[in-house]
């Protein structure tokens, strides 16, 4: 990316864009690239590419350039470019699957659970979005209820981890596990962690996650 | 008085469009935003930040505005790059600094050799954290701010019949305007069900649809944006006439006389209001409500760690 000098300043208007806590940026920009005939997906991919940036400059062990307001507010601005593109992404085949999917309990960080559920609906998978801080009995109702063929479960904080395990834990009481596969993500979240708790997968990013989704569903059929 | 912004990011910018249109926009003699990496790469130079220790002043980028001030306020600077507010107060020529923490990274890794310097040079230091807990100061200047921003105080006026609340008066918003956005879609709610009410406020707080809301740092080892959220909801409490946390704290002495600070703390923090109070969801919060109680001499500590009434 460094030897792009092109490449590095539009990734750093990117950054820009989704660091402004008015707003108005991430409309314009979005705005801009669809009139220009650009894909919608493609604008969500810069975006992305944008986000990872500031994710980085936030994980940076060296000297971390991104703080958590950052990343709050680059994760509200998604959301704001998400509700203009996601109507304009066309819609994948129906009937791919369902996939029930929130942030676990203790964590409000939305915007990892948000993009991959965006990228699942536009690939054809029907989701059922649980939100943030969501507990374990809301987890297994909504398996319960809705009989999805995948949960997917997302947490930033490695101090809400055990969550997750609380839910593994709670779909085997309720009877419900072998119904479902579950694959788990976000910041706090390593592949090891997700075969320690007994998770069918662990998404490492978003393509990731959905191409093992898609995986799921393949074993199905 | 004049106030001068050393800000990063969209923290810095969302304080300081809330005092600018809130009161203090005609105070404001200039905003610089300054970013770890257009300091540490400063003409082509690669040092480290450690080098700050012996020239400062080298690293002061070149377009700071010449400009003058009384209040300097700092926000979201990287931790790092603290060593140059000495160097930025002298230029700036202010007398006093406010340096609210909201994240750990930007906590000054040398707050004691800042402080010292700024006193040395009669200027005058406050780290509040996270800035909605600044409450009082003996420093004029930061006095005079605090008339229009720092820990939240509200005037409620409700419906003696049902307890909805009728008007909000947001007498002193947070920095960040969080307040001011929650004030505003209180009118209706009843007071009568605690729990709901304090979970209004938490989640509102941080509900990132509305123009301004909390960034601090939340995570449950650092848990700066729920002790905000535990400040404002005190701040509406005592304004309804509700029981506080401090109400808490004071009814469980009243019950069990005197009691370590501990024992206390397990009883009060995270405490719904099912027992017909309710409490604090951060230790922090607590031991902020439990120094001012000692201050206004309604509790004793002891050396032993003990709390009982005075």
């Amino acid at each position: 990316m460094a030897d792009d000098p092109l490449r590095e300043t539009a990734l750093s208007h990117l950054v820009s864009v989704l660091l402004d806590f008015k707003g108005t940026k991430i409309r314009e920009y979005c705005q801009l690239q669809l009139d220009s005939g650009i894909d919608p997906f493609a604008v969500f991919g810069e975006l992305q590419l944008g986000l990872e940036e500031i994710g980085k400059g936030y994980e940076d062990p060296g000297f971390r350039r991104y703080f958590n307001s950052d990343l709050i507010v680059s994760g509200r601005n998604m959301k704001r470019a998400i509700e203009l593109i996601q109507p304009l992404l066309p819609p994948g085949k129906e009937g791919k699957g369902v996939v029930v999917i929130g942030t676990v309990a203790g964590d409000v960080h939305d915007i990892g659970k948000t993009i991959f559920a965006v990228t699942l609906e536009s690939d054809g998978f029907f989701v059922i979005d649980t939100g943030v801080n969501v507990p374990c009995a809301k987890f297994v109702e909504a398996v319960r209820d809705n009989t999805p063929d995948i949960l997917a479960m997302s947490s930033l904080l490695t101090t809400t981890l055990p969550a997750m395990s609380e839910v593994l834990h709670g779909l085997e009481v309720a009877g419900l596990r072998d119904r479902v596969r579950v694959i788990i993500g976000g910041h706090a979240v390593t592949e090891g962690f997700a075969r320690t708790i007994g998770a069918d997968a662990y998404g490492r990013d978003c393509i990731d996650g959905l191409r093992k989704c898609r995986g799921f569903m393949q074993e199905k059929s | 008085m004049r106030i001068f912004f050393l800000y990063s990011g969209p923290f810095g910018e969302q304080i300081i469009n809330t005092i600018s249109l809130g009161g203090l926009g005609d105070q404001v003699s200039g905003a610089y935003e300054m970013r770890p990496e257009q300091v540490l790469v400063h003409g082509g130079d690669t040092l480290g930040p450690d080098s700050f220790f012996e020239n400062p002043e080298r690293y002061i980028p070149a377009d700071f505005p010449e400009t003058g001030a009384d209040l300097l306020i700092v926000l979201g600077v990287h931790g790092r790059l603290s060593d140059l507010i000495p160097c930025i107060a002298r230029r700036l020529n202010v007398r006093s600094v406010l340096y609210p923490i909201e994240d750990r990274d930007t906590i000054p890794e040398a707050r004691k050799t800042i402080t010292d310097e700024l006193t040395e040079m009669g200027v005058h230091v406050e780290f509040p954290e996270p800035f909605c807990s600044l409450s009082r100061s003996n420093d004029p200047l930061i006095g005079e701010f605090l008339k229009f921003f720092g820990r939240p105080l509200l005037r409620v006026s409700t419906d003696r019949g049902s307890g909805r609340i009728n008007q909000v008066e947001v007498q002193r918003d947070t920095p960040c305007g969080s307040a001011s956005c929650i004030a505003g879609k209180l009118t209706g709610v009843d007071t009568h069900d605690l729990d709901f009410l304090s979970r209004f406020c938490y989640d509102e707080q941080h509900n990132d649809e509305a123009e301004n809301y909390c960034l601090a740092e939340m995570d449950p080892r650092y848990p700066l944006m729920q002790e905000a959220g535990d400040l404002f909801r005190d701040a509406l409490f005592e304004s309804c006439g509700l029981p506080s946390t401090k109400d808490a704290i004071l009814s469980v002495l009243n019950r069990s006389g005197d009691i370590g600070v501990e024992d206390l703390a397990m009883q009060v923090v995270g405490l719904s209001s099912g027992k017909g109070t309710s409490g604090c969801v951060t230790r922090r919060a607590f031991d902020l409500y439990l120094r001012e109680l000692e201050e206004e001499h309604r509790i004793v500590i002891t050396n032993q760690n003990t709390v009982k009434l005075a």
